[in-house]
């Protein structure tokens, strides 16, 4: 399988104008683990080093790990490594199993980062949800709704943002930020 | 358009959620002995209020968590969210 020609759906493009780039970014393994706290916070904590009893709706990074809120009960992680094997591993040895899911979805969603002083403008034009900097800052993070897409969107810092959005819908969203971008 | 309280999340536009209608239905534990007009009484029939309903929602789009919304079905005004399993606001007898 060492030759599959695409490996990420948006083959990395970067789609550049005055005050606004929009650029997909290279695979980096994402697991989402759910189970009941505390066992799942200190699980998580013990393997990335992250604190997982985090208030809702914000991430946070260290070192090679990203951790966001999903729900009371369920996070995402991203890490830099090449797989998301040795995590998910790691994480499975951790939690009692039975009680606790630990999914590898590195392959399912894909990231498109934004930035730019124009990005702020051109996310509001398909989420209902709040994006203006007074609400949304370096740290939060929001599952919502982006056209018809279902979206995990983080604030990266100041007017930079990640765009987590499933492989199927990939096309669908770039194409809409880029075009979205022509009129702001 | 209008703004729903997710237990979890906070205030969020009403796209991000849908309703799946009336709640604290419980289900039948003697399943194996319910006659057929027992069952559709719990599969199929409804209250059907007009007025204040509590009913079941969830946050599609968002945390995809489910929880329960006191809603008056005329006016369409929201009143409370509440978790699964919390008492539901202003409940005077006692709910499944
Ligand atoms: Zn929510």
């Amino acid at each position: 399988m060492d030759n599959l020609a695409i490996e990420t759906p948006l083959n990395a493009q970067l789609h550049s104008i005055e005050g606004l780039s929009i650029k997909e970014l290279p695979i980096c393994a994402k697991v989402t683990v759910r189970g009941d706290m505390p066992a799942l916070s200190a699980a998580i904590e013990s393997v990335t080093g992250l604190p997982a009893l985090m208030e809702a709706n914000t991430c946070t990074t260290a070192a090679a790990n990203t951790l966001y809120w999903l729900g009371p009960d369920e996070r995402l992680i991203y890490s830099e490594d090449p797989t998301a094997e040795t995590l998910v591993a790691s994480l499975r040895e951790q939690l009692p199993a039975g009680q606790s899911a630990v999914v590898d979805v590195s392959d399912y969603y894909t990231v498109i980062q934004i930035s730019g002083v124009k990005a702020r403008s051109v996310i509001a034009s398909g989420t209902p949800f709040d994006v203006h900097p007074r609400e949304f800052k370096p740290g939060h993070c929001a599952q919502t709704r982006f056209g018809n897409a279902s979206i995990l969107i983080s604030c990266r810092e100041g007017d930079t943002f990640d765009i987590q959005v499933r492989w199927s819908f990939a096309e669908y969203v770039w194409k809409y930020l880029c075009r979205v971008g022509g009129y702001v | 358009m209008f703004i729903i309280d997710c237990p979890y999340c906070g205030k969020r536009d009403q796209t991000e959620f849908s309703c799946h209608g009336e709640a604290h239905i419980a289900r039948p534990t003697d399943t194996q002995n319910l006659t057929d007009e027992q069952w559709g009484e719990y599969v199929f029939f409804r209250s059907n209020t007009k007025g204040l309903h509590r009913e079941r929602w969830v946050h599609t789009h968002g945390c995809r968590r489910w929880f329960n919304a006191l809603r008056n079905t005329v006016t369409d005004e929201i009143f409370a969210t509440y978790r699964v399993g919390e008492v539901p606001p202003g409940a005077a007898e006692s709910q499944p």
